[in-house]
């Protein structure tokens, strides 16, 4: 890393060489078998380059690289919780239910072990909400039957289980 | 046209691979930022502004004066800490460091309050507390601008701790040097004037602070 530092390439190409399996490994570790491993990786890569002026010699490189890579995971995990969530509440919020009732958007069936946590940790009645509308693909009228509660009622506990997994996959690493 | 693969990306930024010139250590910065502002403080006195009062050696002055001046270290540890990747353990203890002296401190005076309540001293007007708070800001200006500028050019992945502790050191920073030099006793003023009117200046300015740095942060990922 010195080396690299110093401006001298190879070096710096070995180095970004020998960590990469290891950074597929720790963000393989945080994000599950999620298609988005290897852009995180490489995301982590950008961030050691332009962080690079910050490794002092002195200190390991360990929690230096590892601090990196837990920001980059964070971010990603941040940016798709901003945008499963908004694409999820535009059909609850109520502006219009759609006539023909449109199969709304779904999570991926084989949930990361993140989101699968975050939706654990939800109370019952919205973890239900989310998991019929969104897993399990029903639509709003079909999933209040299910639960036995209004439409309007789903609606609303579906729309604070959103919030909540949203706050949720938001917490820093 | 498909995104660059692992490997093309390492051959580019190895291609980039240009000298940089590191950061300082997080504890020389804040050693420094402390320097500064003792020797604003230094400077002031010279031209004729309040000198330390070396004869006013209460146990309360000198309990709130180590209080502040570990809040100041802490602080500005924690803060330049929290601007390096790897580095949470300093923030931690920095951040320990800053409660314990703000603790010692804001104790040392409810303590003295406590003690005067049998016989309070005559209120001073609030002018006075807005002065010393006001110096106090003034000679935290410095270590906050050497503070700030360190953690521009490091990491800012974390603008809002890095800004507020950063901010909560340098005012205390200030707050020390009004402390050890104001002539003026009663715990109401040394709380208002020393203790809790730096910290609602350094609260004040923290979110812009905060905002700046996340914009540095994010223009430098681009």
């Amino acid at each position: 890393m010195v080396a690299a530092q110093d401006g001298d390439a190879a070096c710096y190409r070995k180095l970004l060489e020998e960590i990469v399996p290891h950074l597929r490994g720790f963000v393989g570790r945080r994000l599950g078998r999620s298609p988005a491993l290897e852009d995180v990786v490489q995301n982590v890569l950008l961030s050691v380059h332009r962080a690079r002026h910050t490794y002092r010699p002195e200190r390991p490189f360990g929690p230096w690289l590892h601090a990196i890579a837990r920001n980059a995971v964070t971010d990603h995990l941040r940016a798709r919780g901003r945008r499963a969530p908004y694409e999820l509440s535009l059909e609850l919020d109520g502006v219009s239910e759609p006539a023909t009732d449109p199969a709304p958007t779904r999570f991926d069936r084989e949930l990361s072990p993140e989101l699968a946590g975050a939706l654990a940790s939800l109370p019952a009645s919205q973890r239900e909400a989310v998991w019929l509308i969104h897993v399990e693909g029903l639509s709003v009228a079909e999933a209040a039957t299910r639960a036995g509660v209004s439409r309007s009622a789903l609606k609303v506990r579906a729309h604070r289980g959103y919030r909540a997994l949203r706050a949720r996959l938001e917490e820093p690493g | 046209m498909s995104p660059p693969t692992t490997e093309e990306r390492i051959r580019d930024l190895a291609a980039d691979a240009a000298p940089v010139r590191r950061v300082p250590r997080p504890g020389a910065v804040a050693a420094v930022a402390v320097a500064l502002g003792a020797g604003g403080f230094a400077l002031h006195a010279a031209l004729g502004g309040p000198a330390p009062r070396a004869g006013a050696l209460d146990v309360v002055r000198v309990l709130v004066f180590a209080g502040v001046a570990l809040a100041a270290g802490g602080g500005l540890v924690a803060g330049l800490a929290s601007a390096v990747p790897g580095r949470e353990t300093a923030v931690r203890h920095g951040a320990l460091v800053l409660a314990v002296g703000a603790a010692l401190a804001v104790g040392a005076t409810a303590w003295a309050w406590i003690a005067a309540s049998g016989a309070p001293p005559a209120a001073l007007p609030l002018s006075v507390a807005l002065a010393c708070a006001l110096r106090a800001s003034a000679l935290a200006a410095l270590p906050a601008l050497v503070a700030w500028g360190f953690a521009a050019r490091a990491w800012s992945a974390r603008p809002v701790r890095t800004a507020a502790l950063t901010a909560l050191g340098a005012a205390s920073v200030g707050a020390a040097a009004v402390h050890a030099s104001c002539t003026a006793t009663g715990a109401r003023h040394v709380l208002l004037g020393h203790a809790l009117g730096p910290l609602a200046v350094a609260l004040l300015v923290a979110p812009p602070v905060a905002r700046w740095l996340a914009r540095r942060f994010r223009a430098a990922a681009a």
